[in-house]
């Protein structure tokens, strides 16, 4: 597949290919927000959810197995395959946030800082103007998933950063239980909460920084954590692959609260495979069933049903071959690590139709961008023609 | 509902602010004595988090007043509580939290080993990388030597590929090179890593990022590491020192955000006046970083808790309103309320509010936010 840049395995812009970036970056910043989405034809889509499969998850165990996955195989039927994206081996958290970034990201794999290249979050936030509560991000990955929400970028950033939420961290039995311990959350009367406007408002401001979200949102996303914590069965999700499996079911959930333009759903409980590969298909499996759930609630939804488009690719596979403990590790650089499948649905996608060409993992982002309308100029991924037509 | 606004105090220092000669010059006023006024308090209260990761107890706070700031740096550096914040930011950087938290008998003695100075980092990391909870959380030969390489010594691995290569077979229990030195296993990577030159040097750099919020001067880090190569017990020395420069008085002008896990220890102490236990720490802790904006859940906390009995002592020890007024904001803001904040806050006492709101209304806060 012929490329200028992009690929995970051409690292680096040349000197030519960085001032033609330059030039063109320059050429589109200088466009106003709403004018970007005149470059790209009109698409049916109006929302997009991302969901990493992450965790290194290798093809053979996916569309390679059916039987693993029938929620997976049911979207690949009503969409399309392409069962050669290429990925690199960047450990699971630079993988990933490459995909989200559109650019190779060369992150340790313990890292908790963010990269420093604009994420897919704050291309559309900030090119349609959305609030946080428009742009979401479902993550399974500890105190890493925040970082995926935005990166150092002065021209995006913070003000554009997606609303990140980690299920398993905070819609369990232990922090239910704290709350517990001090009561039950309650609502402010109309007195109390104007005197504490007035008292807070009396306190003296330095400055004049933005929050992610503004108060009417948070107080949204408040009340949606309020009642995931007290009145949802999230909290009850336990065994096995239970971080994934909330994490797909609350990007579910806030698809149908919130309906987000952009949702993406971050997973990493398949990297269990290192010391069990049975443990790493039941995974497999659970996540499956969880796709199936969001894929059924989408299809149940009239607003959701014919303007939505589900991206399901992992970051990376494993290796080819078992390792000592009956596990899969992931580096012996075979294709079994190095090329896996996205399957894309939606309603600008034919059905059943395989793309066999190259891709890469990190085009993920400026296909996604250019279906809603919006440029990704500085990831290096390219948006996927034939998929796009 | 009540959510936090960020002020200017939230906004993170530039990187490269910090002046090597501000770093060399000790700070004019080390040798002067710590008194209840807004500039010592919110030293007090900034190098009590630095060090102890919370907030300052109300003794604290008391035991600080009327001690040279010298004296004072230097205790707290090496004690206990810094020993304890030392410990659990040291596993958060590693992500040995959670499952992976060591458990055993060993580890729950490093901060009173740390503080009785009978425990070195460099022994510390040595325990930790060698410990079945490293090796668990690091599965597989390609994770656990590429987190030996950018974890404890500063490399990019995608950028040293015959390194990591090395260091794999070693770890499979094969003869290879591995930075130098050779070794046959697991065991041996580990020996290799502890005792390489970037050990101290890439430890005291993120040490004082994290303080500094900025890259550290490489002339003073090289110093130091030799420094803690020579006396691997001269940790507590070094952080005492560097607190004790003109560096972090100017580090001081600039408020920086509180991370979750400062926020919970610190409203903890603020409120209950007591650290929280492990698993209290935790929950909270965790549940505030599944979040990219916490700033509704640390409004939610803040009134569960003060719902639940939290700041009783303060309020009960204040029952005239200037007086209470100005209790909180010393406490909580570190600093005197202005006129017209006093004013404010005393003129929606008088007309009925709730006595508690004026402290939800500082915690809630911007201001607080940050220190």
């Amino acid at each position: 597949m012929e490329r200028e840049v992009g690929s995970p395995f051409v690292p680096a812009l040349g000197r030519r290919g960085f001032l033609k970036a330059g030039v063109a970056l320059a050429g589109v910043a200088a466009l106003p927000g709403p004018a970007w989405a005149m470059l790209a034809p009109a698409y049916k889509t109006r929302r997009v959810l991302l969901v990493l499969f992450a965790g290194g998850v290798r093809s053979r165990d996916t569309i390679g197995t059916p039987a693993n996955v029938p929620n997976l195989m049911r979207m690949a039927k009503g969409g399309v395959v392409l069962p050669n994206c290429r990925s690199a081996n960047l450990g699971h958290y630079g993988a990933s946030l490459s995909i989200l970034t559109g650019a190779p990201e060369y992150m340790g794999i313990r890292e908790n800082s963010r990269g420093y290249n604009p994420t897919v979050f704050e291309y559309v936030r900030k090119s349609l103007a959305l609030p946080a509560s428009g742009v979401w991000l479902s993550a399974n990955n500890g105190s890493q998933g925040v970082n995926f929400a935005y990166g150092l970028h002065r021209q995006w950033g913070a003000p554009f950063g997606a609303n990140v939420i980690d299920g398993d961290g905070i819609f369990n039995q232990e922090f239910r239980e704290v709350l517990a311990q001090f009561g039950t959350p309650r609502g402010d009367s109309p007195a109390e909460a104007a005197a504490l406007a007035r008292l807070r408002g009396a306190v003296r401001v330095d400055g004049d920084a933005k929050a992610l979200n503004d108060e009417a949102t948070a107080a949204r996303v408040e009340k949606y954590i309020v009642d995931e914590i007290t009145r949802s069965e999230t909290v009850s999700m336990t065994g096995p692959g239970a971080g994934d499996a909330k994490a797909l079911r609350i990007a579910g959930n806030i698809l149908q609260i919130f309906k987000p333009t952009l949702a993406c759903v971050s997973l990493t409980n398949a990297d269990v495979a290192h010391s069990s590969y049975n443990a790493y298909v039941d995974v497999i499996k659970r996540n499956d069933q969880e796709l199936g759930r969001i894929l059924d609630a989408v299809e149940q939804d009239a607003t959701l049903r014919d303007s939505t488009s589900i991206f399901v690719v992992p970051e990376f596979g494993r290796d080819k071959n078992l390792n000592q403990r009956n596990g899969l590790d992931h580096g012996d650089g075979s294709d079994d690590l190095n090329k896996v499948a996205c399957v894309a649905w939606g309603p600008d996608f034919k059905p059943g139709k395989t793309i066999t060409a190259d891709c890469d993992t990190i085009d993920l982002c400026p296909t996604i961008c250019r279906l809603l309308g919006v440029e990704a100029p500085l990831a290096r991924g390219k948006p996927l023609p034939r998929l796009l037509g | 509902m009540v959510h936090l606004p960020l002020s200017g105090a939230m906004q993170p220092t530039r990187p490269g602010t910090v002046s090597p000669a501000a770093l060399e010059a000790a700070s004019p006023l080390a040798t002067t004595a710590l008194a209840d006024a807004p500039g010592d308090r919110r030293f007090i209260r900034a190098v009590t988090i630095d060090l102890a990761g919370r907030t300052p107890l109300p003794d604290e706070w008391g035991r600080a007043f009327g001690r040279p700031r010298t004296e004072w740096v230097r205790e707290l550096a090496q004690g206990l509580p810094a020993a304890d914040s030392f410990l659990e930011e040291e596993l958060f950087y590693f992500l040995l939290i959670d499952n992976f938290r060591p458990s055993t008998d060993s580890f729950l003695e490093v901060p009173r080993l740390l503080a009785e100075r009978r425990l070195s980092v460099k022994e510390f990391l040595r325990q930790l990388v060698s410990s079945q909870f490293f090796n668990s959380r690091n599965p597989g030969n390609d994770t656990f030597v590429t987190v030996v390489l950018e974890q404890l010594l500063g490399f990019t691995v995608q950028k040293e590929p015959a390194i990591l290569e090395a260091g794999k077979r070693m770890y499979d229990g094969y003869s290879a090179t591995f930075l130098g030195s050779k070794g046959a296993n697991q065991s041996d990577l580990v020996r290799i890593a502890i005792d390489h030159e970037n050990l101290e040097p890439f430890f005291l750099a993120r040490r004082f990022a994290g303080i500094f919020v900025d890259d550290a001067p490489k002339k003073r880090i090289a110093a130091d590491a030799a420094r803690l190569r020579t006396d691997p017990l001269a940790w507590s020395a070094i952080v005492a020192d560097w607190i004790l420069s003109q560096a972090y008085d100017e580090r001081l002008v600039t408020a920086r955000p509180k991370s979750d896990r400062v926020f919970v220890r610190g409203l903890y102490a603020d409120l209950h006046e007591r650290v929280p236990d492990y698993q209290e720490f935790r929950r909270c802790r965790n549940a505030l970083l599944a979040l990219s904006d916490s700033r509704p859940l640390r409004s939610v906390l803040i009134k569960l808790m003060l719902d639940a009995g939290g700041a009783e002592q303060l309020l009960a020890a204040h029952p005239e309103p200037a007086a209470l007024v100005r209790a909180c904001y010393l406490r909580f803001l570190a600093r005197e309320p202005t006129q017209t904040e006093s004013g404010a806050f005393i003129r929606e006492l008088a007309q009925g509010a709730d006595r508690k709101l004026v402290v939800r209304a500082l915690l809630t806060h911007g201001e607080y936010q940050g220190y």
